[in-house]
């Protein structure tokens, strides 16, 4: 009988956690494609600038045709990576691995981004943050820190290949320490979030089985 | 001269309101400050965290096994999806040319395709409402928004097809060339 109670429960909170997986998910993706057509947005101003009355961006000098374009391209795979998760989605496929996938393809993609662009030096780099926050929508702790360390991994890689090809982009030191510093105290935090989330949960669940049922109408009127 | 008091061997308890070990003479919890009842009435000794109970229709679906998604943030994240695709195909052709347009078009097409016919033919199931169980109301908006990105989709195949075209009369007008100087480059 017990096991049975145990299993019960095991099976509900599975349930309640492919539920909230999902529902992270699909927001996940929402606010990826809203981000990939912010960012693609700012990028087409440096290029062409805006002319609106008194709305007056010039364009940026030194964005070339070419690193544009690789921009351009960069947006698009995004938003194709996005749109099949949702074509997925949409069809009832949701393996587990769908949002380490996701996420691992949002950080080489950001990647990529950053090393054809300025390097660690890029003020594009924040970006890393987001694609962070983006993982705790899941409230999965082994997503949260599976993000955390391969965020951490590709800041390393675009400072290293920085320093190796184009040293005059290299960030110092300390400012990658203080850098990656950043981000394993953000991913620390998301992880203590993923976790009381549970706990938090389980205090309603204990919570709510010992409010006792409020008597009806009909026994308050003494019927 | 009082008698000095033996001290209180009994366990700590539980309190039943937040389950924090309080000392056996203490009549209110140190840490929810709740009244405790006599020592004498233990409370339910809860052991483990208790698993969340999914209330109302996302609880109803999870135990039936449906796990549908969320068709507003799904329509919304298609069209915006959808909106990226045009502006690139767009951009890379000021950019690059038709050439390289007509690559990124073919490529968006299908994705595009595919998102606005998901769009527009929703399940019979599904129709008038929604995982969240939205009024009949947002069915019609849904259908907006998959028109628009039907339209959206309708006017990539047909940049698809003029490029196609363009090709065309590109290889032709290359077969004629090379014709006109005797078969040979």
């Amino acid at each position: 009988m017990s096991d049975t109670v145990d299993s019960e429960e095991v099976r509900a909170w599975r349930v309640a956690q492919r539920l909230t997986e999902l529902r992270g998910e699909e927001r996940a993706n929402l606010i990826r494609i809203v981000g990939i057509a912010g960012f693609y947005g700012v990028q087409l101003l440096n290029r062409y600038g805006v002319a609106l009355g008194p709305v007056q961006i010039p364009a940026m000098e030194g964005v070339e045709g070419s690193f544009h374009l690789l921009m351009s391209l960069l947006a698009l795979t995004g938003v194709l990576v996005a749109s099949g998760v949702l074509i997925a989605l949409r069809n009832r496929f949701f393996p587990w691995w769908i949002k380490y996938a996701t996420s691992t393809v949002d950080l080489v993609l950001a990647s990529i981004a950053l090393v054809v662009a300025d390097g660690p030096s890029s003020p594009l780099v924040v970006i890393f943050f987001p694609l962070l926050g983006l993982s705790v929508l899941r409230f999965s702790q082994s997503l949260v820190r599976y993000t955390t360390c391969a965020t951490i991994v590709a800041y390393l890689f675009v400072a290293l290949a920085a320093l190796r090809d184009r040293p005059t982009l290299a960030v110092p030191l300390y400012q990658a320490i203080l850098f990656v510093l950043a981000l394993a105290i953000v991913g620390v935090a998301l992880d203590h979030v993923a976790r009381e989330v549970r706990r938090l949960a389980g205090a309603y669940a204990d919570r709510a089985s010992r409010v006792p049922a409020a008597p009806s109408a009909d026994a308050e009127g003494g019927t | 001269m009082s008698t000095p008091t033996a001290p209180d061997t009994r366990p700590p308890r539980l309190c039943p309101h937040c389950s924090a070990a309080t000392p056996p003479e203490a009549s209110t919890c140190w840490l929810c400050q709740s009244a405790l009842p006599p020592y004498e009435q233990r409370p339910r000794f809860e052991q483990g965290v208790a698993p969340p109970r999914i209330a109302g229709e996302a609880g109803a679906q999870a135990r039936a096994g449906r796990l549908e998604p969320d068709f507003v943030i799904w329509s919304l994240a298609a069209l915006v999806a959808a909106a990226v695709m045009v502006i690139v195909v767009i951009d890379v052709a000021v950019l690059g040319g038709i050439g390289y347009a007509i690559l990124t078009a073919l490529g968006c097409t299908p994705v595009i395709g595919a998102l606005a016919f998901m769009m527009w033919m929703r399940r019979p199931s599904e129709a008038g409402t929604s995982t969240r169980g939205e009024s009949r109301e947002q069915s019609t908006l849904v259908r907006i928004v998959g028109g628009i990105a039907m339209a959206v989709g309708a006017m990539l195949a047909v940049m698809v097809l003029i490029g196609l075209l363009v090709l065309a009369l590109l290889v032709l007008l290359f077969i004629a060339c090379i014709a006109a100087e005797g078969g040979h480059l």
